[in-house]
């Protein structure tokens, strides 16, 4: 299982990447950084986010629902280290 | 932002009622049903198909939701549920702070309902269309047919080719002159030359034992398609308000097929305009006998003065018979979609999925038919 380091690195980098598809390269998000409109990430966004952290750390944590506030990233780094332990 | 998906219940009815106002409010057309309980296809006791809505719940907001149809499916040998994923709403469409409410709604329906398909959807390119693409959803276009019952009529009034002035004059001048009518009427009677007219209707009330038989005798020829038993039949098709006609086909004392119809003159209709427009919303046969059923149930629509007749069909041997009774194709925005566990059982039994058989009935009710 990913450490918690690679798990927030893989998802911050995810989550650059996609900006960066969309053209915004100069926003460089953290743990901190907010998950909502302020960063510009749409549906289809979010989607290609999860669909390629599922493809790097081979899961996908919303398939088993969502529980509890996604309000910056370090929440999505949480909800990924729980789902890893759990399918551990 | 706590985000919980659970069932609609009488609790959301104002929370639903301040998100469409929402999307109304930002432009969107785009609004989620009102109430819990479906006008069409309600749960209850016993019912063998049936809607199920839910929403997404963001403390005392609503952000989204979706509607599920769950039904029995012939999937090869086996009888399993698969549900129709529809209507998949999200706040994220005007407010991008709710953006991942999409992909939750999608996620929670694959946890309800592993089985999944999706049908309609307006073009690849609208976002739930992609969405699905991008959780790797295999997409298919459903063939749209039609025939021009009274071609002067129907050049003169589909809107849909209608929407220039130079395209309108060309189409007036094609009316009138009576080449359009030439044309289409050498087009469809070409195609359809040689079948016999050996076979006969007759308008039903309901459906009934004879209907299970049929469903026995030709689910062979189908790798997915929903069961089509009476009771099925009779729940999708008895609908307060809505004038579906049942056609049971006969052939030399035999019943070999039947469909089920709408006839509707359009009122200012987006793409039909004021045609008269007969649509054969689903059907099924005996295999071997589409191409029967449909010139059966076309003659019918004729007689009936419809101006226009058409059709989504999926099924190589349905497509196949509306070519064979002179049917056109046109462009089609009706999308089938699987999901990847439904697309992983069906990959060895039709690959090409050319053996589907996926209907307007498969979907939203014929909502724009």
């Amino acid at each position: 299982m990913p450490t918690r380091d690679q798990i927030a690195e893989s998802i911050v980098s995810a989550v650059r990447e996609t900006l960066r598809t969309k053209g915004i390269q100069d926003l460089s998000p953290t743990q901190n950084t907010p998950v909502d409109r302020s960063l510009g990430l749409d549906s289809l966004d979010w989607a290609a986010v999860v669909v390629r952290l599922e493809s790097e750390l081979g899961i996908d944590p919303f398939e088993q629902g969502v529980e509890g506030e996604l309000r910056v990233v370090r929440d999505l780094v949480d909800l990924y280290e729980k789902a890893l332990r759990q399918s551990a | 932002m706590s985000l919980t998906i659970e069932p609609f219940a009488a609790s959301h009815v104002e929370p639903v009622r301040g998100f469409n106002r929402r999307l109304a409010d930002a432009g969107s057309t785009f609004q989620f049903p009102d109430g819990p309980v479906p006008a069409w296809l309600p749960p209850a006791e016993g019912a063998s198909v049936h809607q199920e809505y839910f929403v997404v719940r963001d403390d005392s907001q609503v952000r989204g939701g979706y509607i599920l149809k769950p039904q029995l499916f012939q999937v090869g040998d086996s009888v399993l549920t698969v549900a129709d994923y529809r209507l998949p709403i999200s706040e994220g469409i005007v407010d991008s702070k709710y953006g991942m409410v999409g992909m939750l709604t999608l996620k929670d329906a694959l946890r309800r309902r592993p089985l999944l398909y999706g049908l309609g959807m307006g073009s690849r390119r609208e976002p739930v269309a992609r969405m699905l693409q991008i959780f790797k959803w295999r997409m298919v276009p459903c063939p749209f047919f039609f025939r021009a019952v009274r071609p002067a009529r129907f050049l003169r009034g589909i809107a849909f080719l209608r929407l220039t002035p130079l395209r309108r004059i060309f189409l007036d001048f094609l009316a009138f002159s009576g080449l359009g009518w030439a044309a289409l009427r050498a087009a469809h009677a070409w195609t359809s030359r040689g079948i016999p007219a050996s076979a006969s209707w007759t308008v039903v009330e309901q459906f009934s034992s004879w209907a299970d038989d049929l469903w026995e005798r030709s689910r062979p020829a189908y790798s997915l398609a929903a069961v089509r038993t009476r009771d099925v039949l009779e729940a999708l098709y008895t609908v307060e308000g809505w004038r579906f006609v049942r056609l049971k086909i006969m052939e030399k004392g035999e019943v070999i097929g039947w469909t089920v119809i709408l006839d509707t003159p359009m009122q200012g209709h987006r793409q039909f305009g004021e045609l008269r427009v007969g649509s054969v919303v689903d059907c099924l046969a005996l295999p071997g006998r589409e191409v029967t059923v449909i010139a059966t149930t076309t003659r019918f629509l004729e007689e009936r003065g419809v101006d226009l007749i058409v059709t989504n069909q999926l099924h190589r041997d349905w497509c196949a018979a509306f070519r064979r009774n002179g049917f056109l194709s046109g462009p089609s925005n009706f999308y089938f979609a699987i999901c990847p566990a439904l697309d992983t059982r069906l990959a060895p039994l039709d690959p090409d999925l050319e053996r589907v058989h996926m209907t307007r009935g498969d979907g939203d009710g014929p909502i724009n038919l």
